[in-house]
């Protein structure tokens, strides 16, 4: 699987690492932003980023930002091709599975690119109907984040990626996920920000990246 | 916000399919929640447009007036008679609708047909006769030469 064909393509991702702030840690919802706005854009008929945390870089970095998942909709008639949910609703379960409707309810043909930030507090059954039935089927590509791989269901169906530096004790993260063979490489390579999709357990199944530029920060 | 989201609508709303705003209850597809003022200006809608067509179309046939040539004239150039007032009726209709008025003359198209159809009706004519002429070289004889026939030879 080349670049170009995972970044564009129908398969969906787990994005993870440590997450923190004005540290040298974090960078799940930047690179998202980033994926989003050049690949997902280029190849997409509609982004959708699902931003619960009302973070700035996808609002700095959509088309429209909208509060409501109806407004979703609304913006993307209005010729929004990059939309911004920064939810008032705080209900983030209900949030998610309106979204979920929502992208059930657009054609199939029309090819849709969605990041669900916090996937931890997103409802189980949405999350799980992003990456087990949505995908080729109605062209949806879904990046789901979180903290830790084991705190959201679908993690099978996902390929995962780490961002930022690798400590000792999140081992146990690599081994289950059958990628401990790139855990020490990852030590010593990763440096803040920088990210590595792991493409399977070998060793040279990893696809190693710098960091994404600083607007998306 | 949980009671009143509605997927389709939010869908509808991003493919651009027709949304009314201002209505909770929506269906556009059905036609006979259109009230009765509606329906009035609908059925005004189509007897004005029938009643045009029909002016433009029918009315015609009835009343066109002399726009081409005349029967006779088409009869002066070989048509015959039947032909030539059938004629005569379909150019009038053909000139009323399209509101143009030749006079009596053929015009060059006119003329063109006409002699087309005379050269054709020259040469089966002549393929005809040819034809006879044929049969009769190949058994069947001319009512004279039977005459000689039958008289022996004696007529010369």
């Amino acid at each position: 699987m080349s670049e170009a064909d995972y970044m564009t393509d129908q398969s969906h991702f787990l994005i993870t690492g440590v997450t923190g702030a004005r540290t040298d840690y974090g960078g799940k919802t930047s690179l998202a932003t980033w994926w989003a706005d050049t690949h997902g854009r280029a190849a997409f008929d509609v982004v959708i980023f699902a931003n619960v945390k009302n973070d700035d870089a996808p609002e700095q970095h959509a088309d429209a930002v909208v509060d409501d998942v109806e407004g979703i909709g609304r913006a993307i008639g209005d010729g929004a091709q990059f939309v911004t949910l920064s939810p008032t609703d705080h209900d983030w379960e209900a949030v998610s599975r309106r979204l979920k409707q929502f992208v059930q309810a657009l054609p199939d043909d029309m090819s849709k690119f969605v990041v669900l930030d916090e996937g931890p507090e997103l409802d189980e059954d949405a999350i799980l109907w992003f990456v087990r039935v949505a995908g080729n089927g109605n062209s949806t590509k879904t990046l789901l984040l979180s903290q830790e791989p084991g705190a959201v269901p679908g993690r099978g169906q996902c390929i995962l990626v780490w961002i930022g530096p690798v400590q000792e004790n999140q081992r146990h993260v690599f081994r289950a996920n059958k990628r401990e063979n790139h855990f020490d490489a990852m030590r010593e390579q990763h440096e803040p920000y920088h990210w590595s999709v792991l493409l399977g357990p070998e060793d040279t199944d990893r696809d190693h990246y710098r960091p994404v530029p600083e607007e998306y920060a | 916000m949980t009671d009143e989201f509605d997927p389709s609508r939010a869908a509808a709303f991003a493919t651009g399919a027709d949304v009314d705003d201002d209505v909770v209850e929506t269906d556009v597809v059905d036609d006979v929640q259109d009230d009765g003022d509606d329906q009035d200006d609908s059925s005004t809608e189509e007897v004005l447009t029938f009643g045009a067509l029909a002016a433009t179309y029918l009315v015609p046939l009835l009343t066109a007036e002399e726009r081409g040539p005349t029967a006779g004239t088409l009869e002066q150039r070989g048509i015959d008679h039947q032909y030539a007032v059938i004629l005569d009726g379909g150019i009038d209709y053909a000139l009323e609708v399209v509101d143009i008025d030749l006079g009596d003359n053929l015009g060059p198209l006119g003329k063109v047909a006409i002699g087309l159809s005379q050269t054709r009706e020259t040469v089966q004519n002549a393929t005809e006769s040819e034809e006879e002429g044929n049969n009769n070289v190949s058994g069947e004889l001319s009512q004279e030469a039977s005459e000689i026939v039958q008289g022996g030879g004696q007529g010369v």
